[in-house]
């Protein structure tokens, strides 16, 4: 059924929005800090005058005074979001009563929500949606006719605005996010990412508001235009505000003469934000009804993108396939520990070495795969700017992911049973992500090309019944392993090629599975891929660890002009980058002088070294830790940095991590003299500090459960006692989160559980650490690894 | 942005180094100073406000910021006006301190503090030159001063930042707990008199309580 907003658009060339209302309140006399929602409560008359004015310059949507009224900004006002939405909407009512044009629709207006989303601040994404719901739901009730989501700089909190609305109400949403001039936000959101990923959750319209004036918005406008077929909506600023007086000074003709250059990019609603009154409104009308809106524009193929890197799928691109837990021991103690830096490593040697999506699979028997999925994927976000692909087979871990992830994701994947389908796909249109459809079905893989390709086709028939554009679907054809089914690597390639040309469709392939069981592995897969690539495969899943598969998707790309004039060929291969080569014969230096001088590289190669002659253990105890202590007391007494003392403890990470390895492999267990938790506090999230504690508690051969920073109480409080922990360690940097700390010190000694508690942080001093209750302050890295001693004693196992 | 000695001697401080560094300290800082010019400039913003004294309440004029303390009275004693400055590395820093961190957390330790050094060192020159504009005025300004220093509360900082429209103008937020988000930020406040001003500050590296700052860790200066 036609919404209003659809309705309105069908009855309009143009549909003028209004023009700034923190401009004409301040006008007004509202003093800056005051809060313009309150300003709606006490004086209602003289917002709906404004309301009156814009409608009689022209409006057609009126945007109620509610841009910060949600709970956070108002706390401590002793006024409700509710109370403000419900003045508001009715002072837009109020301005239309009586009014003799055409009935304007009224916009429930919401702006950003003042505080950063995490992981750069602490607000989580259901906080933000529970704030959104909130006022969704109460401008809803109150009669509002759209909502607006508008200013918002990241995709992220505006995704959980749009999922709120359109969760929550019936409500048609309009979303417009603030640029800067080089067309992306304060959060590095490109034009292109947010138009793509409002597309995809099914927004009504969107575009963009505020930023810049009209001139300067204008090329941003155009690129967000390429990616969208959406109705467009733009409402600048009154051009820039003048540094001295912070006023806006381009006249209303002006902004309504740079406001036609909009025409012709196909844009559909237009207003004015900063500084614009309604005599721009007024002029922006005059200026702009006599021109055409052309029916239709030149949209770019869909394209995969997290909030910073858009990957449009021409050439060849690599999925990274290390983060999953398929054979790999040690990925799968990772998971079991819930050890996220280990995960996030992963995902950062794979974008280092060139991969351009991630694919992301944490399904592994004891895994909350759903709530661990959400955890990985918004972690990823945090340290990478590439695109995932959600890789599970849970519905609800499909929909966990999709749901962290604020861009536009690959589903990995579906197949051709109806039951699978029906589950998976409607997430998929949800999201508006991509998904990959696996050929096969409850039969099984099929041996032919032919029956591969009817199966395409069915996933295909099915996606586009649940209003998935064809371009997201993708296809594996799955390769097979070709020391079993050896015939079975030509049919792949074949059902590759039918995919494409028949049905026109993208290709995904595994491209690792084909050498499994078999001597050179690197050579059958680089050859199978090369072939793979030949007969039209466009996105290998691989390991982008090994430099000859890479290779050959470079030198592809090259030979197929994707790579225009070979120019990321020529980066990356151009001579003055020596080939890397592992140092044959090592420096004179011993595994614990190589700890101490940190150097990491030799760490781990003399520790590979040592194992064949020692056991684990003794290189622990006899080497690494004496090691570490000597630079430690280097530290106390002043002689060494703290940096080199972290040196020493990363080049010592290392040569743990060869030891787990080693250990994972042979199912010997793990390193553990035993286990602590380490969390920076409640609302803190300075986590420099724990980091450090960690790497040094680490190498001691402690057990690390990282908790991560802003942890709440309760969760401290809730793994110390359902792991049985001994030692927690908690930080916290400022004054003003110290209450936090005492808060979970409390709630540890109130749950009962025996455990000592160390505590450390720039604001901490010996005598505050006692009041608050902890057993121990740890001044720095070092003392907690002396404390961690204390508690366990030495070289207990 | 100009990195040069003072900022290079800064972030060696906040290493824990004062005077000549190990070599390979130095190499890690250059590497340092070195990714910290690979990011986008400190983003600054500023505004000069009238300073109103009524009822022994000391305001900014057209806003609704009281300004309490002993600490800022004495500093704007002589003062009729003052600049607000919010100052953000942005989330670049951000993300490239918790990105090297996953990698190698003494790396990421050393960029910390290149960037604390970094933003310190913005906030230097910007005060620079808006004292050669008072100069040109025969303006002098104070010394920088930040909520939560002395006894101006950190609660301040919303205000601060609601005040100069941060949140919307450069990418800087607070948390509940008041906390600049991105971290890699800081607010102040400077007074204009119309007489010279005692100037304090000579840099964290000589202050007294430079091993228990937390103002320092968070990059923030206070300004004596």
């Amino acid at each position: 059924m036609e919404n209003k907003l659809q309705t309105l658009l069908k009855s309009r060339k143009f549909v003028y929005l209004d023009g700034g209302m923190g401009t004409m309140i301040q006008q007004n006399g509202l003093k800056l800090g005051q809060r313009p929602e309150l300003f709606v409560l006490e004086h209602p008359e003289a917002v709906a005058k404004i309301h009156r004015q814009y409608l009689e310059s022209g409006a057609d949507v009126l945007y109620t005074c509610t841009f910060g009224a949600n709970a956070h900004k108002l706390a401590g006002t002793g006024v409700s979001p509710a109370q403000v939405i419900k003045a508001a909407v009715s002072a837009a009512q109020k301005a239309a009563e009586g009014f003799p044009g055409p009935k304007p629709l009224i916009a429930l207006d919401i702006g950003p929500i003042g505080e950063l989303l995490e992981p750069a601040g602490t607000l989580s994404f259901r906080e933000a949606y529970s704030l959104f719901r909130e006022m969704a739901t109460a401008g809803e009730e109150a009669g509002a006719d759209l909502a607006v989501f508008e200013t918002i700089a990241d995709l992220g909190e505006m995704r959980a605005a749009v999922l709120a609305a359109k969760e929550n109400t019936s409500l048609p949403v309009l979303a417009t996010m603030t640029f800067e001039a080089d067309g992306r936000t304060f959060t590095g959101c490109t034009a292109e990412a947010a138009a793509r990923t409002l597309d995809g959750l099914g927004v009504d319209a969107l575009g963009l508001n505020c930023s810049l004036g009209p001139g300067e918005i204008l090329p941003i406008a155009r690129r967000m235009a390429k990616c969208t077929a959406k109705p467009l909506a733009v409402k600048p600023n009154a051009g820039l505000p003048d540094p001295q007086d912070n006023c806006y000074h381009l006249s209303p003709a002006d902004f309504a003469a740079q406001m036609r250059e909009f025409a012709p990019l196909g844009i559909r609603l237009a207003g004015g934000c900063c500084g614009t009154t309604p005599e721009f409104i007024r002029e922006l009308k005059k200026a702009l009804e006599p021109l055409p809106c052309p029916s239709e524009r030149e949209i770019l193929p869909a394209a995969v993108c997290s909030p910073l890197k858009t990957v449009e799928l021409n050439g060849v691109h690599i999925i990274g396939e290390r983060i999953n837990p398929t054979g790999k021991k040690r990925f799968q103690q990772a998971l079991l520990e819930q050890d996220l830096d280990y995960i996030l490593a992963q995902g950062v040697a794979q974008a280092d070495a060139g991969a351009e999506i991630l694919d992301v699979n944490v399904g592994h028997p004891g895994v909350d795969e759903p709530a661990l999925m959400e955890k990985v994927v918004r972690e990823l976000q945090g340290v990478l700017e590439l695109p995932l692909q959600i890789d599970s087979s849970d519905p609800a871990a499909i929909e966990a992911g999709l749901r962290a992830f604020h861009g536009v994701a690959i589903v990995n994947s579906v197949n051709g049973e109806e039951e699978n389908l029906w589950k998976i796909l409607p997430l998929v249109k949800k999201y508006g992500a991509f998904v990959v459809g696996l050929t096969l079905d409850s039969q099984g893989i099929p041996q032919t090309a032919e029956e591969r390709l009817a199966i395409a086709r069915k996933i295909l028939e099915s996606a586009l019944s649940y209003g998935i554009p064809k371009e997201k679907v993708l296809m594996d054809c799955l390769a097979l392993t070709v020391s079993a089914q050896q015939s079975q690597a030509a049919e792949t390639l074949k059902a590759v090629r039918m995919v494409r040309e028949e049905l026109g469709l993208k290709t995904v392939l595994g491209v690792s599975n084909i050498s499994f069981g078999l001597p050179n592995r690197e050579l059958l897969n680089h050859s199978f891929l090369t072939a793979a690539m030949e007969n039209g495969l466009n996105l290998p899943i691989l390991n982008p660890n090994i430099p000859s598969m890479t290779a050959a998707v470079a030198a592809y790309n090259v030979l197929h002009g994707f790579d225009k004039d070979s120019a990321a060929y020529i980066e990356r291969f151009s001579a003055s980058e020596p080939e890397k080569q592992a140092p044959a014969a090592l420096p004179g230096h011993t595994l614990a002088e190589a700890v101490k001088k940190g150097l990491k590289e030799e760490a781990r190669l003399k520790t590979e070294e040592l194992l064949r002659e020692k056991e684990p253990f003794d290189i622990i105890d006899g080497v690494l830790i004496p090691a570490l202590d000597e630079v430690g007391a280097g530290f106390e007494k002043g002689k060494l940095f703290l940096p080199q003392l972290i040196n020493a403890a990363t080049a010592s990470q290392e040569a743990f991590e060869v030891i787990r390895k080693k250990l994972a492999a042979e199912g010997a267990g793990t390193v553990n003299k035993g286990s602590i938790i380490l969390a920076t506090v409640k609302g803190d999230i300075h986590d420099i500090g724990k980091n450090i504690v960690k790497v040094l508690l680490q190498n001691y051969g402690y057990r690390v459960i990282d908790l991560g920073r802003d942890v709440p109480p309760e969760t401290v409080v809730e793994t110390a006692v359902r792991e049985n922990i001994r030692l927690v360690g908690l930080s916290a940097l400022m004054t003003t989160t110290l209450k936090s700390m005492a808060e979970t010190i409390r709630l540890l000694r109130e749950s009962g559980h025996p455990c000592k508690i160390m505590v450390g942080g720039a604001v901490l001093t010996e005598s505050y650490a006692m009041e608050m209750g902890a057993d121990y302050y740890a001044k720095d890295a070092k003392r907690s690894a002396d404390i961690a001693k204390e508690v366990f004693g030495e070289g207990e196992n | 942005m100009n990195i040069g000695k003072a900022c290079r001697a800064e972030a060696l401080s906040y290493l824990g180094c004062r005077g000549n560094p190990p070599p390979e300290l130095a190499a890690q800082v250059e590497w340092g100073l070195g990714e910290v010019q690979k990011l986008p400039p400190p983003k600054m913003l500023w505004r000069e406000f009238l300073l109103e004294r009524t009822g022994g309440r000391l305001t900014l004029a057209g806003t609704t910021l009281a300004l309490p303390g002993k600490d800022l009275e004495n500093l704007l004693r002589d003062c009729k006006k003052a600049l607000l400055l919010a100052a953000a590395m942005g989330r670049e820093a951000e993300t490239a301190i918790r990105r090297i961190q996953v990698k190698d957390v003494g790396k990421g330790l050393v960029l910390d503090c290149c960037i604390s050094a970094a933003l310190e060192t913005a906030c230097n020159e910007w005060q620079a030159q808006r004292e050669q504009d008072a100069a040109a005025r025969k303006e002098y300004l104070t010394d920088r001063f930040s909520p939560g220093y002395g006894d101006l509360p950190l609660s301040l900082q919303k205000e601060f930042l609601e005040i100069l429209d941060a949140p919307r103008k450069i990418g800087l937020c607070a948390t509940p707990e008041f906390l600049l988000t991105p971290r890699k930020s800081a607010t102040a406040i400077v007074g204009i008199a119309n007489t010279p001003q005692p100037r304090t500050y000579g840099g964290c590296r000589d202050c007294p309580r430079y091993e228990a700052c937390q103002l320092r860790k968070d990059g923030i200066t206070c300004g004596k």
